[in-house]
């Protein structure tokens, strides 16, 4: 059924009229069928049943008539007004949705009764509806979808040319307008409504009959072909700006199509109409303006119609309920926009309602919307704002995983890891390790520990997220952060291993960390570089790529500084100076405080290098007037004291005196690391001027006047240190040396000392008694600080080898692997590389052995066991039955190792069993025999053996009947 | 003219062996002997016999390189890294024999693991230059070319 305007309504006071003209005009209406039944009663009874509404009463009561005086030639009888009976009849149909019987009474009125003068006719008789009977005529078959007839009947009814008043000329058009509408003439409908619009007063259009009008028009524009759809939704953008004065008038009418409205929105959006969806739901009012305007507008002589009360109520309790109509509007609105791809236009929508409707059912939705719609263009503190509120108001929600999601991802970019932590640490607890549901809030979780520097604590969480989602989204960032993590805790290996991988999976997709993962190669480079693998040349390659291909990059500054370390380490002064500089200039431009006061702190030992003694001295300046409080203050300070010695000398008791302020300031800040730098520095510069004893007492003096904790413990140190470098000789100097270390063992918390000291004592008490020093190294691993990890790793791992259980000893694989891969100190190498030797041979894995002899072997800066290198090298070859392999190396263990017995006269003693075993016993005898003869005078159990062994063989190459005197030369002698 | 009766005795020169013959004998037995004898070996002078391998090496076994250390005095010591002993300590003695017999040794058990010798040789700068002279001297009769010098103060500054 399609909406259409009746005439029946305004034409309703005339019936009493009507009624008037039956019982004037004295027609006999009465009939057969019961006395009490006259026309006039009945007609009168219908008119009655009308005027309230009952439409089925009125409709028996005229078709009582019908049946009882129609049907004797009621046109003869009582003329054309007898058509009026089947005008109201039809009105009563077209009431009842009995269109096509309304159609049939219509037809009669106009057709059967049509107005003329009957010549025996004493009264007159007209037929008032002749003309009107036929538009509603057209109003019927508009009913049943008959529009071709309809339109017909519409043109014919204009033919008729009714009278003025007869008919609303608004009703006229805008039916016609949709019965061209319904025959998918939208263009000729649009055209024939905008009269009733553009005429709105004169053709007696009410803002009803108008808003009926809209809606069938707005669903013309929707239906139209995909072809015309651009063109149709102009047109309908611009009807609905065009008369928005005439439709926007009333805003309690308006409510009235507010769900009318919002379907009607939401079949524009469907039809990819976006702008005619957003004009639409902008006509869905203000339900508080609504009834604000119901109070005012709609209360005729202080009372409101009862309908328009119960409108009005229904949208009081509505608004008080908190989700007003108008909610659904707006989410189509922010619906509408984000089809149109205009997401800030949806994001202020949300806010509106999350800001507005604070009560309403549907606000854990809107939150969401807000969030999700804030996270998407990247408004991320909003995104933040409106996921808290949800998390906090809404904990059980069912949306609450995926507010959280968003929520952490805003957080994450926001720069918020504090925040992170803690909420991706509630979330996953309830979801399952690699369910997608928990890939995100791993990844956060791990990425915040990474941002906040808890390395430590970051890289298990980054190696979980890597290894458990392999189809993440954010894999390309949690590979990148496991693989900068490791930078961070100088596994520069590891490190080197994941970047490349990294690398060659985003490096061709131009990834935004590009610049970043270069750097942090180059870092690795530049760690782990030696002559022979060129490492510097590599990592000043990388560094020019940063510098090139990232112009914009926040880390600019940091690869100059790199790129001057690695100068700086290769001894070219003149380009590190350059690198420096840009470093610090780019730093100051960035507003990297710390990067640039690293650039200049490196200024003045490269200019130092370069004999400038006033440059250094200007960069020092320079230096404490920008960044008198940076970290590398002390070393700044220290580094100074030569240039003001060589440059400025009237200035150096000035910067002698800062040096000892900075450490004052330090030992009070019980900044360890800073002190031990400064203390360090400047013990090694006094004792180029001063007898050691001098220094010392100038320490004693600082001792003296100041009592922080750190600085005692530093100042011992540092009477330790020129002790034993300088006064081992003196007798009261080393009793004094212990009396130190006793101190710092006994009377420090192992929390108050640096990792310097940590370690010094660490090894001391080592020395004496290996297990006592665990918790001195282990306190040093606690900690973020990398001084010194590489030597209580060591000793750690030495420790642990000693273990008799597996696990602590792969604990010690682990251990020494670390010191020797990744922190690249060439004295510790050594000393890991054997113990992991030692402990693979003590764990017969002779393979590995053999792997870690090898490599000690191939070094030949390695010194310190190189003869038990040799022959466990040798051993292990026969270990894996390599007999040949075995003999070689036990050769060159007693070719070049003859005076160490232990394992020059053993490897012999390999060798000539060996021989022996494969057949070659008149060998075997010679070589034990003579290295027996060359070692004789020596006392020792091996040479001993030796003996044994030549005599063991000659009695057996006699056995065998295979001796001969010439196979001893030596007998006799 | 009178007739001398007396009898004038020769001067006769004093008694002599006539030892050529003596020293051609002598010659004699020496040949006599240096050709047949058998000299009875000394211990330390003996050549290492090294071990027989059944196959050629698969792959290089690493050995340390020879140090040979010349000190200020003119002693000459040898040895791996750890190991290093007292060859020749006579510098008035051009010939080093028990270093050419430690580079012998070196270099046979460099060759039987594949590898190729390597001989680093640390001088003090205040030794004899001829010292250093026959210590080259003895790696060319050994046919050792692999050497490098390290220790020299120049170097060391």
């Amino acid at each position: 059924m399609t909406p259409i305007l009746l005439l029946g309504g305004t034409l309703l006071r005339h019936f009493r009229c009507l009624a008037a003209v039956f019982a004037l005009a004295g027609i006999p209406w009465s009939g057969s069928a019961q006395d009490s039944e006259t026309v006039t009663s009945l007609f009168n009874r219908g008119v009655s049943h009308m005027e309230s509404d009952e439409w089925e009463q009125a409709h028996a009561s005229f078709s009582r008539i019908v049946e009882v005086f129609g049907t004797d030639d009621p046109m003869t009888f009582y003329g054309p007004q007898f058509g009026v009976i089947y005008y109201h009849k039809g009105l009563c149909e077209m009431r009842l949705g009995r269109y096509d019987e309304a159609i049939g009474s219509f037809e009669t009125c106009h057709r059967q009764f049509p107005n003329r003068v009957l010549d025996d006719a004493e009264t007159p008789s007209i037929n008032k509806y002749w003309k009107v009977s036929v538009f509603e005529w057209a109003a019927a078959l508009q009913q049943v979808e008959d529009y071709e007839s309809a339109l017909r009947k519409y043109k014919e009814f204009l033919e008729l040319k009714p009278e003025p008043g007869s008919f609303k000329p608004a009703a006229y058009f805008i039916n016609i307008g949709i019965c061209y509408i319904k025959s998918r003439k939208v263009v000729e409908g649009e055209t024939e409504i905008a009269k009733a619009f553009d005429k709105k007063d004169e053709y007696g259009a009410t803002a009803a009959d108008l808003w009926r009008a809209l809606v069938v028009l707005a669903r013309g524009w929707m239906a139209v072909e995909e072809g015309e759809r651009e063109a149709t939704q102009a047109r309908g953008v611009k009807f609905l700006n065009t008369y928005r004065h005439l439709l926007a008038q009333d805003h309690f009418l308006m409510s009235g199509y507010t769900s009318t409205l919002l379907v009607l929105g939401q079949e524009a959006t469907k039809a990819d109409m976006s702008s005619l969806a957003l004009q639409l739901y902008s006509y869905v009012p203000d339900s508080q303006r609504a009834i604000l305007e119901a109070d005012v507008f709609h209360t005729p002589g202080g009372r409101m119609a009862p309908a328009d009360q119960r409108k009005r109520d229904g949208l009081k309790a509505a608004v008080d309920s908190g989700d007003p109509p108008e909610i659904n509007a707006f989410f189509g609105i922010a619906q509408a926009y984000q089809n149109r791809g205009d997401n800030r236009a949806g994001m202020v929508i949300y806010e509106q309602l999350a800001n507005r409707y604070l009560k309403s059912k549907n606000r854990p939705e809107i939150l969401h919307a807000a969030t999700a719609m804030a996270a998407g263009i990247g408004e991320m503190l909003k995104a933040q704002k409106y996921g808290l509120i949800f998390l906090e108001q809404y904990p059980e929600h069912e949306l609450k995983d995926e507010v959280a999601s968003l929520l952490l991802s805003s957080l994450f970019y926001n720069q918020e890891y504090e925040k992170c932590v803690e909420i991706a640490g509630q979330i996953r607890v309830e979801l399952t390790l690699g369910s997608r549901e928990r890939d995100l809030p791993d990844f956060v979780y791990g990425g915040s520990m990474y941002y906040l520097g808890k390395y430590e604590e970051a890289q298990p969480e980054l190696d979980l997220h890597v290894e458990n989602y392999e189809a993440s989204p954010y894999r390309e960032n949690s590979t990148y952060y496991q693989a900068s993590n490791l930078v961070k805790r100088f596994y520069w290996k590891e490190a080197a291993e994941k970047l490349d991988a990294w690398l060659v999976i985003y490096e061709p997709k131009d990834s935004a960390l590009l610049d970043v993962a270069y750097l942090d190669r180059a870092s690795c480079h530049f760690a782990l570089a030696t002559e022979a693998n060129g490492g510097m040349t590599m990592a000043l390659d990388l560094i020019e790529k940063v510098l090139t291909k990232f112009p914009d990059s926040q880390v600019l500054d940091r690869a100059h500084n790199l790129a001057g370390d690695i100068h700086q380490s290769e001894q070219r002064f003149a380009p590190a100076e350059e690198s420096y500089l840009k470093g610090l200039e780019t730093a100051e431009a960035l507003e990297h405080a710390e990067i640039a006061a690293g650039g200049l702190s490196q200024l003045v030992p490269v200019c130092l290098a370069q004999e400038k003694y006033k440059e250094a001295i200007s960069y020092y300046d320079a230096f404490f007037s920008k960044y008198p409080n940076s970290f590398h203050a002390p070393n700044v300070a220290v580094t100074g004291l030569r240039a003001f010695r060589e440059g400025d000398p009237k200035r150096l008791a000035e910067a002698v005196d800062r040096v000892i302020e900075i450490v004052v300031a330090l030992g009070e800040a019980g900044d360890s690391a800073g002190l031990e730098q400064a203390i360090n520095s400047f013990i090694r510069f006094q004792l180029e001027d001063n007898k050691p004893v001098d220094v010392i007492d100038q320490l004693d003096a600082i001792q003296r006047q100041h009592s922080y904790r750190t600085l005692q413990a530093w100042l011992l140190v540092a009477k330790i240190g020129i002790i034993e470098e300088h006064l081992t000789q003196q007798g009261p100097m080393r009793a004094r040396l212990q009396v130190y270390y006793d101190e710092l063992e006994n009377s420090f918390k192992k929390e108050e000392l640096g990792n310097y000291i940590l370690a010094r004592v660490g090894i001391n008490i080592a020395e004496a008694n290996l297990f006592r020093a665990r918790p001195w190294f282990e306190e040093i691993l606690k900690r973020e600080n990398p001084d010194f990890q590489a030597h209580a790793a060591l000793w750690l791992a030495k420790m642990d080898a000693k273990s008799t259980d597996p696990a602590t000893r792969q604990q010690a694989v682990e251990k020494f692997r670390r010191v020797r891969d990744d922190f690249q100190i060439a004295e510790l190498a050594e000393d890991a590389t054997t113990g992991l030797a030692r402990l693979y041979h003590e764990d017969g894995k002779w393979k590995e052995a053999n792997v870690e002899w090898e490599r000690y072997m191939a070094n030949r800066q390695w010194t310190r066991v190189r003869p038990e290198a040799a022959f466990f090298y040798a051993e292990s070859f026969e270990k894996l039955n390599e007999l040949d392999n075995a003999v070689r190396a036990y050769t060159a263990v007693y070719a070049l190792h003859a005076p160490v017995l232990d394992y020059s006269a053993e490897a012999v003693l390999r060798v000539g069993q060996i021989q022996w075993n494969r057949g070659f016993q008149e060998e075997a005898f010679k070589i034990v025999n003579e290295a027996y003869r060359r070692m004789k005078t020596n006392k020792h159990r091996l040479v001993e053996a030796l003996g044994r062994k030549v005599e063991e063989f000659r009695a057996g190459l006699k056995q065998a009947g295979k001796w001969k005197a010439s196979l001893d030369p030596f007998s006799g002698s | 003219m009178a007739r001398k009766s007396r009898l004038e005795l020769e001067e006769i020169d004093d008694p002599a062996l006539d030892i050529a013959s003596l020293i051609d004998i002598a010659f004699l037995l020496l040949i006599y002997f240096l050709i047949t004898s058998t000299l009875q070996p000394k211990e330390g002078d003996l050549n290492m016999t090294f071990p027989t391998v059944q196959a050629p090496p698969d792959r290089e076994i690493l050995v340390d390189h020879l140090n040979v250390e010349l000190q200020e005095d003119g002693v000459v010591l040898a040895g791996a890294a750890g190991s290093m002993e007292v060859m020749d300590s006579d510098p008035s003695v051009l010939r080093l024999p028990l270093l050419v017999q430690k580079l012998k040794e070196y270099k046979a058990a460099v060759a039987l693991a594949g590898a190729e010798p390597l001989v680093i040789i640390k001088a003090d700068d205040a030794a004899k230059q001829q010292r250093f002279i026959d210590i080259i001297d003895s790696l060319a009769e050994v046919g050792i070319a692999n050497v490098t010098m390290t220790g020299f103060k120049t170097e060391e500054q």
